[in-house]
């Protein structure tokens, strides 16, 4: 077996998480890559939970959809997940002589192994069955004893010792019921398959690569409101910031924070907040403020599903048209989308610098699935980018006067910050001169306008706007952006596999969109698939208006492929789609 | 070189009506930078939207005019990123009280080193004269409120006071010099230091011309919470003076900076 998807269902109080999180890094250490995905109910504690992990030889960034063991702690919820669970008549199941009655469509299975993890949690005097069976998984993944040990430790250093040995214990007796109890199915060879993963690998999750990111490219100052699946990160860089001379602080509102966010910008100091689909939305008219009064202002949204308050704790990536169209007046700024867990540091980095330089508003979009996901990766690679303010010559001469928002030819203007003596100015979010005196007149307007739009016009010839993944002879093409990256890859391998060449061309460059760039990938291509996980393929729409207006006497079919989430897309169902249509060929 | 009031003007000409009571607030602003011969590139004025939310504009110095309501988010992150900056955030009563409500009690009870001004004048001036949460219950003057409306106003300082305002005051436009002499006090205020203005539109309020009859000094200065809570339950509004004044720690405290590798913490 190539690679292996275990699946872990129970209620909140059974730990299913905290079991994916342990096993994910004893097999890391181990040997195994890997990515786990946590999916919750409404519920914040007692409610339902499932956690799918995937484990193989090679560095996984995306999750396979089939299921290959299903470990059961408690039933009573499953049904919830049913759609993001897919079972099917090959998957190995073990559940818990405690996880009561089984889903009805699973009543008629008589594969299914029942053993007592509770009890014999119970009979060492704990109430963790979930230890119990991380015990008997690891073992059968040829966890030592020392990794799993290490793993608990990890996870419950918190507690007393004696909480941990107990918990260690219960690991112990769980992996020596593997020797009693085999499961039955070979596990994949990553272990002999060197060079595995290394102890120098991370275990991280999109959020908190994206904090990463955005320190390490400059920033220093964070406000933001709690708010699913956005909190994370900021909890990672709360606890970061300080050592590097920033400060983050929980607002009364997002209101408030993207407020703040913008005072700090203004002052010189990068500058950013965090938040999801409805949180942004109470955004929008400060946003239409940092770009009006051109102030460095990185926002990133980590998408739930919406509209209101929606999925709160499942993928989407329905916020786009907000992201991209959601402000008053004609407001240009940067979108861009973090493709891979790994890229939330490369996108933020970049946004911090992008934000920085040309002044401006730029959003990164992010989802569910990148930031709570996580993955057992390489080291991520220093941080390309840095924050930088283009003060250009200040402060003026002596008698000078000093025009903050100058019609310069980049479109980009001498910014000056409080503190420099000269550049005093009142910055406005009402039309001004280019002195930054408050104007309605038309000519100003149209200056400024023209300004605004023009300094971020260069971004679409920078070489990050995207990533192409090529097949030689290759007549067919999937476009998408976001975390559909990473299953797309996996599709165009498997279709590979199957003898059918595929290109698979991501944007990370979602506004101003790369027109000139995505015109050269279609050269060629017969059919293009625009694949995205919103209902009603905000981003094909915004696609086919741009393409529209170029030439569009050579362009490929285009296929809009897009539905809702929770349900990930899998590379399964690419691949099927794909064949019936490329077959044609 | 000794900077004198007038020289803390821009230059930038008012789009006020003449009479208003905000020009008093501007003339109070330079000359209490003016007393404390403060740096205008060290100082920064941060308002929202209304009349009195221009001024910023109109001073010799650093200022953000941002949007509707939002000034007190704007000027405390400020603060916060660029501590030594002198942050003065301005605004009306509709802006402060009423779209920037959950602003103001939040600034009050995390106590940041801002001086918030707010020029009321008991309506939405700019807009042309609806109610605001100051304008007496029975004003029918707005077409939108024909009745009035009909609702008790906000009593500004005793609600500073219960958000835990550490600094509280009330001026008045027609005495720009005793307005000057409590701004200068609030600058030098550690904390978030609440001044309210009694100051009159003319153009929607002209009755507020016997504000000048009305207001009364009262030397009530207290560090006492309950004292400061009977002055401003029994106070008819018109009061003038420094009522509060309560030091108390500043937002963000200091802690002691623990150098840290961001990158630690990763590995399997
Ligand atoms: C979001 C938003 N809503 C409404 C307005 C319209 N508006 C502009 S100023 C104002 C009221 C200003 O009143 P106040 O703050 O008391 O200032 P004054 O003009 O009286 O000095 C309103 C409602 C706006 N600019 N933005
Ligand atoms: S409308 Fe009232 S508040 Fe506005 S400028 Fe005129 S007098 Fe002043
Ligand atoms: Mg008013």
């Amino acid at each position: 077996m190539r690679n292996l998807t275990i699946a872990l269902t129970g209620s909140g109080g059974t730990g299913v998480v905290a079991l994916g999180e342990m096993l994910l890094r004893a097999a890391g250490n181990t040997g195994y890559y890997g990515i786990l995905r946590k999916t919750f109910g409404p519920q914040i504690r007692g409610g339902e939970s499932a956690a799918i992990l995937r484990l193989g030889p090679q560095p996984l960034a995306s999750f396979g959809g089939e299921i290959d063991l299903l470990l059961a702690l408690d039933w009573s919820n499953f049904q919830r997940f049913a759609d993001e669970i897919p079972i099917s008549t090959s998957t190995l199941i073990i559940e818990d002589t405690a996880a009561g009655e089984r889903p009805t469509q699973l009543s008629a299975r008589d594969s299914i192994k029942t053993l007592d993890f509770s009890g014999l949690a119970q009979s060492l005097g704990s109430a963790h069955s979930n230890i119990a069976l991380l015990g008997y998984v690891a073992a059968w993944l040829n966890c030592s004893e020392e990794q799993v040990k290490a793993a608990v430790f990890q996870r419950l250093h918190k507690h007393s010792e004696e909480t941990v040995a107990l918990a260690q214990s219960v690991a112990a007796a769980g992996a020596q019921w593997q020797r009693n109890h085999p499961i039955g199915l070979s596990p994949p060879d990553a272990v002999k398959q060197a060079p595995g993963a290394t102890p120098e690998h991370w275990l991280a999750t999109g959020n908190q690569l994206a904090g990463l990111g955005a320190l390490e490219a400059g920033i220093r100052f964070v406000a933001a409101y709690p708010i699913t699946p956005a909190s994370d990160a900021l909890e990672w860089m709360a606890g970061k910031i300080e050592s590097v001379g920033g400060h983050l602080v929980q607002a009364e509102d997002e209101l408030a924070a993207v407020n703040m966010t913008i005072g700090a910008g203004y002052g010189g100091v990068p500058a950013m907040t965090a938040t999801s689909g409805p949180g942004l939305a109470l955004m929008s008219e400060a946003m239409g403020l940092a770009i009006a009064s051109e102030t460095p202002l990185v926002i990133l949204n980590v998408m739930r599903g919406g509209p209101s308050t929606g999925i709160p704790t499942k993928s989407e990536q329905s916020d786009f048209n907000l992201a991209v169209y959601g402000m008053h007046g004609d407001a240009p700024h940067v979108v861009l989308a973090a493709s891979s867990i790994a890229d939330c540091h490369f996108t933020m980095g970049w946004a911090v610098e992008i934000a920085s330089e040309r002044q401006t508003l730029v959003i990164v979009l992010s989802d569910q699935l990148l930031g709570q996901s996580m993955q057992i990766l390489p080291p991520t690679a220093t941080m390309p980018f840095k924050a930088s303010l283009t003060q250009a010559a200040l402060p003026p001469a002596e008698g000078e006067d000093y025009f903050r928002y100058l019609d310069t030819e980049s479109g980009v203007s001498p910014m000056a910050v409080p503190g420099q003596a000269g550049g005093e100015y009142t910055a406005d979010g009402l039309e001004h001169s280019q002195h930054a005196v408050p104007s309605a007149r038309a000519q100003d307007h149209e200056m400024q306008l023209d300004k605004r739009r023009r300094k971020l016009q260069s971004l679409v010839e920078s070489s990050h706007w995207g990533e192409v993944s090529r097949r030689d002879n290759a007549e067919l093409m999937i476009l998408c952006w976001g975390s559909l990256f990473p299953i797309a890859l996996e599709a165009q391998q498997r279709l590979q596999e199957r003898g059918l060449a595929v290109n698979v061309v991501n944007l990370r460059l979602l506004s101003p969109l790369p027109v000139v760039a995505l015109r050269n990938c279609m050269v060629g291509m017969t059919k293009v698939w625009v694949m995205e996980q919103n209902h009603q393929g905000q981003f094909d729409q915004y696609l086919r208006s741009h393409l529209s207006q170029s030439d569009c006497a050579d362009l490929p079919e285009l296929i809009r492929y897009c539905r809702s989430g929770p349900r990930l897309f899998t590379p399964m169902e690419i691949v099927e789609l794909v064949e019936k249509a490329g077959g044609a060929q | 070189m000794i900077l004198k009031a007038k020289q803390y003007k821009s230059g930038v000409k008012p789009i006020w009506c003449p009479g208003c009571g905000h020009y008093s607030v501007l003339n109070a602003i330079t000359k209490a930078f003016a007393a404390l011969q403060q740096a205008p590139e060290q100082a920064v004025l941060v308002s929202g939207i209304g009349c009195s939310s221009r001024l910023p504009a109109y001073v010799h110095s650093y200022g953000f005019h941002g949007v509707h309501g939002r000034a007190l988010p704007v000027a405390a992150g400020l603060k916060v990123a660029r501590p030594e900056l002198n942050v003065m955030a301005l605004g009306g009563d509709g802006d402060g009280f009423s779209i920037g409500g959950n602003h103001f009690l939040h600034a009050c009870r995390r106590n940041v080193d801002i001086v918030y001004v707010v020029m009321d004048n008991e309506v939405y001036g700019m807009t042309k004269g609806q109610a605001s949460p100051t304008t007496p219950e029975n004003w029918d003057h707005s077409k939108l409120t024909p009745h009035g409306p009909e609702v008790r106003p906000f009593q500004p300082c005793a609600l500073a006071l219960a958000a835990g305002a550490s600094f509280i005051a009330r001026g008045h436009s027609g005495d720009p010099n005793g307005l000057a002499q409590i701004l200068y006090e609030a600058v030098q205020h550690p904390g978030f230091a609440f001044v309210q203005v009694l100051s009159q539109c003319v153009t929607f309020c002209p009755e507020q011309a016997q504000w000048k009859e009305i207001v009364h000094t009262e030397d009530v200065c207290t560090s006492d919470p309950v004292a400061a809570a009977s002055f401003l339950h029994g106070d008819d509004g018109f009061a003038k003076g420094i009522f509060y004044r309560n030091p108390r720690p500043v937002w963000p405290l200091a802690h002691e900076r623990k150098e840290a590798d961001l990158r630690e913490g990763f590995r399997l």
